[in-house]
């Protein structure tokens, strides 16, 4: 796979993901960028994180393990656990 | 002790009673606010407008696909956004129906221009919103999804968004009130419960104020197949708003709707020295539980004559100084007979009686605090609402000490109301209301 195959990739990917990342939180996926906490940017409650683990599951077809998910504090590491699952 | 002489100066009209002698710490229970959405309007003023009128609310379901369904209509909300209205993030993982109620809560808390906090200890204002069904549709859609994806797939908000109490719990964080919250969950009864109790947690001192009223969004499927199934829903053929028939002869059931009412009741002293307007009081709360059968009333009515009976002792009436029933009356055939003989043996006196279920359909949880606004609306507009559709009085409910206010409204003086709300169970509520 070349670089611009794995970046439209990534591009593809981050596209999905703020999708479902804004789904979650009732906002525009334009408003989900790298560099924000989940909790302290995007005022996400303990539910509503359980909820978007839900989310990014369903959106990427992929099971995340309960012990990675309860690291996720920003959108980078979700982004980046979700780019793990799918081998990106 | 000097708050008691700062009393509203006693009302001697009546026969027999001495409202300031029921006991020295005898506490009075005013109503400062209300709230109401409903299938016949949103606000309070064109609720009571639609009752006065004849103006029926009731239409086809579109909250789901009525394929196959024995009934097809029902008495929904309209114009309710709830994303506009709590913002989308917090209304997504809100039910239906707890939607409703902090928006009827706001409407009367509103109305009732109450600060909690500047004006009242936080902890001295309670919260009472009774349901039926609570969070009924949230129910059924996870139970599909458990089912479907099994249980990891459950939506982590599915229990509170279930709870009936959560009504309660999200308008006390709406409003900050931290004192006595509960939830009556006695079906058709439930938010005159509330109201009762929250009358009660005032005289009792437990409480300074209290949101009381209730709340039910079953226009769900499951509801309506079950209702359906033990045929207690209306299956009229024809034009829906002709449906809802209490005490008519061609009567063939209930007609389900949804909606919230609220009001708020403060203790009259504290009421009046911070300037509210008071619309109303509460005087009597009556209780009584059939022992019977789970749906069916007793058959004598014993239940519903104790309760009309206690409701008007503990107003300190007789029964001729109640003006107007608003009945339970919600066109089934058990319930309507029983009650008009129950009303008729009760208070009589030709009281005038109807059923304003007979233009909103039946609330369910809400209906009790919805009629209570009915009830204090026709006391502040001297008029009797109507029950509507009632072309041929059944002769079971024809009595001559009952005057049946059929298809237009009566304009006359009222000035205490009795209403009757009945919940499956056998639970029996009567509450009655006098005017400002």
């Amino acid at each position: 796979m070349n670089e611009t195959s794995s970046t439209i990739d990534r591009d593809q990917v981050w596209a999905t993901y703020a999708i479902a990342v804004a789904d979650v939180l009732e906002r525009e996926p334009a408003e989900i960028r790298l560099g924000q906490d989940f909790r302290d940017d995007l005022d996400l409650d303990s539910l509503g994180f359980f909820e978007l683990v839900l989310e990014l599951e369903d959106s990427f077809e992929i099971d995340i393990e309960e012990s990675k998910a309860e690291s996720i504090r920003t959108t980078d590491e979700g982004f980046a656990l979700v780019c793990g699952y799918l081998g990106r | 002790m000097a708050g008691y002489w700062l009393l509203k100066p006693l009302d001697r009209e009546s026969s027999g009673r001495a409202r300031g002698l029921r006991g020295v710490h005898s506490r009075q229970v005013v109503v400062t606010g209300m709230g109401v959405l409903s299938p016949v309007g949103n606000d309070v003023e064109t609720v009571w407008q639609s009752l006065v009128s004849g103006a029926s609310g009731i239409g086809p379901i579109t909250q789901f696909d009525t394929e196959g369904f024995a009934t097809t209509f029902g008495g929904e909300v309209a114009d309710f956004d709830p994303g506009a209205e709590l913002g989308r993030y917090k209304a997504k993982h809100l039910d239906r129906f707890t939607q409703l109620a902090i928006v009827a809560a706001r409407q009367a808390t509103a109305d009732a221009q109450l600060d909690i906090g500047a004006e009242v200890d936080p902890f001295r204002v309670g919260v009472i919103i009774g349901s039926g069904a609570g969070g009924l549709a949230s129910i059924v859609k996870q139970a599909g999804v458990l089912e479907r994806r099994g249980p990891a797939k459950v939506s982590p908000y599915v229990t509170t968004m279930m709870c009936a109490n959560m009504a309660a719990g999200e308008i006390a964080i709406d409003t900050g009130a931290m004192g006595f919250t509960s939830c009556p969950v006695t079906a058709c009864a439930a938010s005159a419960n509330a109201i009762g109790d929250g009358f009660e947690a005032i005289r009792s001192g437990r409480a300074d104020a209290v949101i009381a009223g209730g709340v039910d969004a079953s226009i769900v499927s499951l509801c309506v197949a079950g209702f359906g199934a033990m045929k207690a829903l209306s299956t009229f053929d024809g034009d829906p708003t002709k449906a809802s028939r209490p005490f008519d002869i061609a009567r063939d059931g209930f007609v389900i709707s949804e909606g919230a009412a609220v009001l708020v009741l403060e203790e009259a002293h504290r009421a009046g020295k911070r300037g509210a307007t008071i619309l109303g009081e509460v005087l009597g709360y009556g209780t009584s539980t059939d022992a019977h059968h789970p749906t069916a009333p007793h058959p004598e009515g014993a239940g519903a004559r104790a309760s009309m009976a206690s409701a008007v002792a503990q107003a300190g009436l007789t029964p001729a100084d109640v003006d107007y029933v608003n009945a339970h009356g919600t066109a089934t055939a058990f319930n309507d007979a029983t009650e008009a003989a129950a009303i008729a043996a009760v208070i009589g006196g030709g009281v005038a009686v109807s059923s304003t279920k007979s233009v909103t359909g039946h609330l369910l949880g809400a209906a009790g605090a919805l009629e209570a606004i009915a009830a204090l609306k026709a006391i502040d507009g001297g008029c009797a609402p109507p029950t509507i559709n009632l072309d041929q009085l059944d002769p079971e409910c024809d009595y001559d000490s009952i005057e049946h206010i059929a298809n237009v409204a009566s304009e006359r003086r009222i000035k205490h109301v009795l209403s009757n709300s009945f919940g499956f169970g056998g639970h029996n509520v009567s509450l009655v209301f006098g005017g400002a």
